[in-house]
């Protein structure tokens, strides 16, 4: 079925934001061909119009009041523990369109 | 009483001193170091927690419920202050900024946290050797593999190191490694544990699990964790526990009592006539398309790991590779900061998602997945619990399948299809003379305790 191509994991690569070298992307072209042909098995399953599952709670709108809850508020002191700070905010590289 | 309560009761009493007992058990992980359970040993906090303990005992204080019981968590619960790695290059300087419901939970009980054990990175993995830090060493033989993601904590309490550790469960985390390694791991009710403050792989299957000596402890644990939290959306209260009031009817997967190493098979015929003696009903029961499960599980939980990994950018925490504009930084942060596993599956999720192939894998899968659920239902009205080798195999070689990822995946074979289910299931260790034989004993959702009875029960059968 889907052979998959090199032109196929660049794409993917650059959807998913990950550089690869050349070798990476033989040896996942490679894996990538091997585990889709093992996942292309579930295409012949006979579900047509059952209904797509989204999770298993059987759970629904699980919303709480529109109030700050101090838990959920991250301090500045967390944030500066897992980066560098300028003026106490985040400084982030240049989007270049 | 379970092993559990009569260590906590033991310490109330005053037979049992804390801080000796937390000294026993570093000294005996500082002894297993070349199986390579641990990412951090916490020797100053344990060692602190158990002279606080100690001094509130001095008081007169009253005591959790697991007072002074060491236990160990995998790396991928947050502990705040404390690092998190998740195994992974991205995570390795990353510092928790809240805890894991579940292990404060564990922690309020006044359990001593030993130290956070070795997983797969970002729990991508059967084996435990997708590790920044290389594989976890099964202690029964350690040229084999403990099995992963949860290769640290089922290693842990396999050496004897602590009682009790935590693991995720997402498609066979805890039951894999438990069977391998030869403890007790049970996967509880999708929704039943929080999943607050554990690094998200697959959030519609994953699942705080815990890894035990026996299924008792791992019901006393379970009684402990279980409870909705405001802070995951996915939980729910659980309701009176359903008890059984007669001889249970089993029944054994059909499809998955094929292709089995001979060890596995003559483990599992084994139990079965002990079964069967005991006056149990014994039938064979059908899952039709259970066979397609593994290729589910592949879709939509490699769909949701290119999901949840896509946070891991570089920006707001975590390694940041490269100089340039955007697209440079977190590129080269990402090509940095994962292990390949998470790279491939990245990618696979990525290409089941993508325009042009969504509606053939991954909406496939979801409808897949409802069939496999109402497979599921249909065999839960004749029997109250399906059995099933957790594995077609014992523990395999360190380097055995780490060329072959299809070869890896494979080991999930009959433990994916209760995470698509969201349905509890239990990894009981076999009376074997060789390698650890788990017998996967699987539950509607919703029946934590009855599964964990019937576990307990297998487990004394003549």
């Amino acid at each position: 079925m889907s052979a998959i191509s090199r032109d196929l994991i660049v794409h993917l690569a650059r959807l998913a934001k990950l550089d690869l070298s050349e070798d990476e992307i033989a040896t996942y072209q490679r894996e990538l061909t091997a585990i889709v042909g093992f996942i292309d098995q579930l295409r012949q399953a006979d579900v047509g119009d059952l209904p797509p599952t989204e999770q298993v709670t059987g759970l629904q709108d699980a919303t709480r009041e529109d109030e700050a809850d101090e838990r959920l508020v991250l301090r500045s002191e967390d944030l500066a523990a897992n980066a560098t700070l300028v003026d106490g905010q985040l400084k982030v590289p240049r989007v270049n369109l | 009483m379970t092993g559990l309560e009569q260590i906590a009761a033991q310490t109330k009493a005053g037979q049992l001193k804390p801080s000796q007992v937390v000294r026993e058990a570093l000294d005996k992980a500082a002894a297993c170091e070349p199986l390579n359970i641990f990412t951090e040993v916490l020797t100053d906090s344990a060692l602190g927690q158990a002279r606080d303990l100690e001094d509130r005992l001095a008081r007169g204080e009253p005591v959790g419920k697991l007072a002074g019981v060491p236990f160990c968590v995998k790396d991928n619960f947050l502990y705040r202050g404390t690092t998190t790695t998740a195994a992974a290059p991205f995570l390795l300087d990353f510092t928790a900024p809240y805890t894991a419901t579940c292990l404060k939970k564990i922690l309020a009980e006044d359990a001593i946290l030993l130290g956070k054990t070795n997983l797969d990175a970002f729990a991508h993995g059967t084996s435990t050797e997708n590790s920044y830090f290389g594989p976890t060493k099964n202690p029964r033989d350690p040229s084999l593999t403990p099995g992963g993601s949860s290769g640290g904590s089922a290693a842990a309490v396999a050496a004897d190191i602590c009682p009790f550790a935590l693991g995720t469960d997402t498609g066979g985390s805890v039951r894999l490694p438990a069977s391998f390694c030869g403890v007790f791991g049970f996967k509880p009710t999708y929704g039943l544990l929080s999943r607050y403050g554990i690094v998200a792989m697959a959030s519609s299957t994953d699942c705080v699990s815990p890894v035990t000596r026996s299924p008792a402890d791992a019901a006393y644990l379970t009684r402990i964790l279980a409870g909705a939290d405001p802070l995951d959306g996915t939980t729910f209260d659980a309701g009176p526990d359903p008890v059984l009031g007669r001889t249970p009817k089993v029944g054994v997967v059909k499809e998955f009592n094929t292709g089995l190493q001979p060890e596995v098979g003559r483990a599992f015929e084994a139990v079965l006539d002990r079964i069967k003696s005991a006056g149990w009903q014994v039938s064979e029961v059908s899952l039709p398309d259970i066979g397609l499960a593994l290729a589910c599980y592949y879709v939509l939980v490699s769909a949701e790991v290119s999901s949840n990994l896509s946070r891991y950018d570089g920006l707001r925490y975590g390694a940041r590779g490269g100089e340039g504009d955007w697209e440079a930084v977190v590129g080269s942060s990402r090509a940095g900061g994962f292990m390949a596993e998470n790279k491939r599956r990245i990618m696979l999720g990525t290409y089941v998602l993508s325009q042009g192939y969504y509606e053939a894998y991954y909406q496939q899968a979801q409808k897949l997945r409802t069939l496999l659920i109402r497979q599921f239902e249909t065999a839960f009205r004749d029997v109250d619990a399906l059995l099933s080798p957790v594995s077609p195999t014992t523990a395999f070689k360190l380097g055995e399948k780490t060329a072959d990822p299809l070869q890896m995946y494979m080991a999930d074979l009959m433990t994916v299809a209760a995470s698509l289910a969201g349905i509890p299931a239990a990894s009981l260790p076999l009376p074997v003379s060789g390698l650890p034989v788990g017998l996967q004993i699987m539950t509607p959702q919703k029946t934590d305790g009855m599964n964990l009875r019937l576990a307990e029960e297998v487990g004394k059968l003549p």
